[in-house]
């Protein structure tokens, strides 16, 4: 079931959470929102859950499938939603969390006894976790926790899946293996996906669309690729990952004399920068090998320019031995491929 | 656990052995001595006039009226702290302050004064005396008035205990109950209220003792009308005042261990949760 919100603002007290947001996700599309925090996502999320209501705009509206959600209370959206700490209920069993939904419906709609049982263990296998019927939440590791969430979730058949922050309180290697997995459930399960998330490489890694919000409006949306290589912004391109700055030069910069900056920046990522130990392009700057860090399958290099501009490069090791590249020592960081961008921020 | 054992092994043996002495002896001076000293005295004259101070139809009235008036007031404290709670812990309003200072009123006022106040109001030369008289309605001297100065002063207890508890749970787990399907009460039924049951059990005891032990406000408002308007602790005053010394610990005694048997609760309660809580946390570490 697709999701629409239109004209969505929020403002508490003062701040503006949302201003005019407007979005589509597709039918059965897992979409991350992704953005810094106090950028709006987590409450753009409420809002299409129905947790919070957006301040009322003319034209504002929410969409399921084409229908306006808006008058509908929390419980009669029938969205499963997974929270950042989980919210599990502290006193049921596992078991009981996940029947929790199915056992809340109206009488002549609940299913008998039997019929709930195995809805629920077959979601407890959906999710590994076949055996821990019995447990309390808290005698779970948060991964476990989390499934467990998921699987609550799932229990009401949600016309849409909502997941704040979902893998934010758990740690490095798990987050990676639930990552996986939560993209084959979904390739599983196709339900209609919105996850929120200030993690760039996760949202990239997981999302079949990524839209990027910056203070309560969004900045661009795109597949991973799109954001990735054809960044709307600045603040896109610099959100996604670590930017080296030239700036646009009027003439070759031997004249200390002259205006440096022709009002154009050049922004690189580290793989989009060359290392050389002599100028090789007129967009060349002289720069202090500060820090170079070996350990992972490329180099890592920190390289600062004499005013204290700080480069970032990913070389190959071969590149590295090439150069015979030590700390301290002098070099030049030449942009191969960069994007460029007017002194504001706005993309050419 | 492990630091608090090596904190207390850091220091030295006098000083220990000093601390200890010192937590003794104001324990017993001021504690274990005059629990006994009632029990003492109530035995003094043996166990034949224990039992039949206790047995008195006057002391056997009182009992029941103190049963009575707890059974009115903490049930009633009991909805009432949920509902003021639940408002003060889960929502914010304007006076939300005001209010949580309103329920800590009965602990700021003596009873004494919270007594006489509803005299003001309900006396005979009171606010609302005269409407009441010509009605034929007495509060003031009678049973009723006893129920309304006990409600009073019992107020905060529940409320209190329920109001941090609440916070602490926070409203997601009801949010998540709530997208779940579930309806407002069975949210409440069913995650709310388990969540703090141990508070609200605390709350209860805490509140039920001081509903059975209050003495001030209904001192005022009770017209000590023996087999009528007595409870417990205005009887003990009667009977000590009377010199009936033997008697008058006899009913303290009665007194007391309605207190203790609050504390037992109590202390049961909180053994059984901790006993949940191992049980399931040995189930884990089994696996």
């Amino acid at each position: 079931m697709s999701i629409e919100v239109r004209n969505i603002s929020k403002a508490f007290g003062s701040f503006r959470a949302l201003d005019n947001v407007s979005l589509t996700v597709p039918d059965g599309k897992l979409v991350a929102l992704l953005g810094p925090s106090g950028s709006g996502k987590t409450t753009l999320l409420r809002i299409i859950a129905g947790l919070e209501q957006a301040d009322s705009v003319p034209g504002k509206a929410v969409l399921f499938a084409g229908q306006d959600v808006s008058d509908r209370g929390v419980g009669e959206r029938r969205v499963g939603f997974v929270f950042q700490h989980y919210a599990l209920f502290r006193t049921m069993t596992v078991f009981e969390n996940v029947a929790f939904g199915l056992r809340s419906l109206p009488r002549r709609a609940r299913p008998p006894k039997r019929e709930i049982a195995a809805k629920v263990n077959e979601l407890l296998a959906l999710v590994q976790l076949t055996g821990l019927e019995n447990r309390r939440p808290w005698q779970l590791s948060g991964g476990q926790r989390q499934r467990v969430a998921l699987a609550r979730a799932l229990a009401i058949k949600p016309s849409v899946l909502l997941l704040d922050e979902p893998f934010g309180a758990l740690d490095a290697n798990v987050r990676q293996d639930l990552r996986n997995w939560l993209r084959r459930l979904h390739n599983e399960i196709k339900v209609t996906s919105l996850f929120v998330t200030h993690d760039q490489e996760e949202a990239l890694e997981l999302a079949d669309v990524v839209v990027i919000m910056r203070q309560g409006r969004v900045e661009q949306i795109g597949t991973p690729d799109e954001v990735f290589h054809k960044p709307a912004s600045e603040f896109v391109l610099r959100f996604l990952g670590k930017v080296n700055l030239f700036h646009g030069r009027n003439g070759t910069g031997a004249d200390p004399a002259a205006p440096r900056s022709n009002g154009l920046r050049l922004l690189a990522r580290p793989h989009e920068v060359e290392i050389s130990l002599t100028a090789t392009a007129e967009s060349s700057v002289q720069a202090r090998v500060a820090r170079i860090l070996s350990a992972g399958p490329s180099v890592k290099i920190l390289l600062l320019e004499a005013d204290g501009t700080e480069h970032h490069a990913d070389i190959s090791h071969k590149h590295r031995e090439e150069l015979g590249l030590t700390e301290g020592q002098t070099a030049y960081v030449t942009p191969v491929s960069f994007h460029t961008f007017l002194d504001h921020g706005a993309a050419i | 656990m492990a630091q608090g054992r090596r904190l207390a092994s850091a220091g030295s043996d006098p000083v220990r052995w000093l601390l200890i002495g010192v937590a003794v002896l104001f324990l017993t001076v001021f504690l274990v001595l005059p629990l006994a000293c009632v029990f003492i005295e109530a035995l003094a004259r043996g166990p034949a006039v224990y039992w039949r101070s206790i047995t008195d139809s006057d002391a056997l009235s009182a009992m029941l009226l103190t049963l009575l008036t707890a059974g009115v007031a903490v049930p009633l404290n009991l909805v009432f702290g949920l509902a003021v709670a639940w408002c003060v812990a889960k929502f914010s309003f304007s006076g939300k302050t005001l209010l949580v200072t309103l329920i800590d009123l009965p602990f700021s006022v003596s009873p004494v004064v919270a007594g006489l106040a509803f005299v003001l109001l309900f006396g005979m030369q009171g606010l609302f005396g005269p409407w009441l008289a010509a009605h034929d309605i007495r509060i003031i001297f009678a049973v009723p008035g006893i129920f309304l100065v006990t409600i009073f002063v019992t107020v905060p207890f529940v409320a209190r205990e329920l109001i941090p508890a609440m916070q602490a749970q926070g409203t997601d787990e009801e949010q998540a109950a709530l997208l779940l399907g579930a309806s407002g009460w069975r949210t409440f039924w069913r995650v709310t209220l388990p969540g703090v049951r141990w508070a609200l059990v605390y709350g209860v005891i805490l509140c039920n003792a001081r509903a059975m032990g209050e003495f001030g406000a209904v001192s005022v408002v009770s017209g000590h009308i023996r087999g009528q308007t007595n409870t417990l602790p205005l009887a003990v005053e009667i009977l000590y005042n009377e010199y009936q010394f033997a008697a008058a610990f006899s009913v303290a005694s009665l007194l007391t261990l309605l207190g203790l048997a609050a504390l037992v609760a109590r202390s049961l309660a909180e053994r059984l949760q901790r006993r949940q809580a191992a049980l399931a946390t040995a189930a884990t570490l089994s696996e």
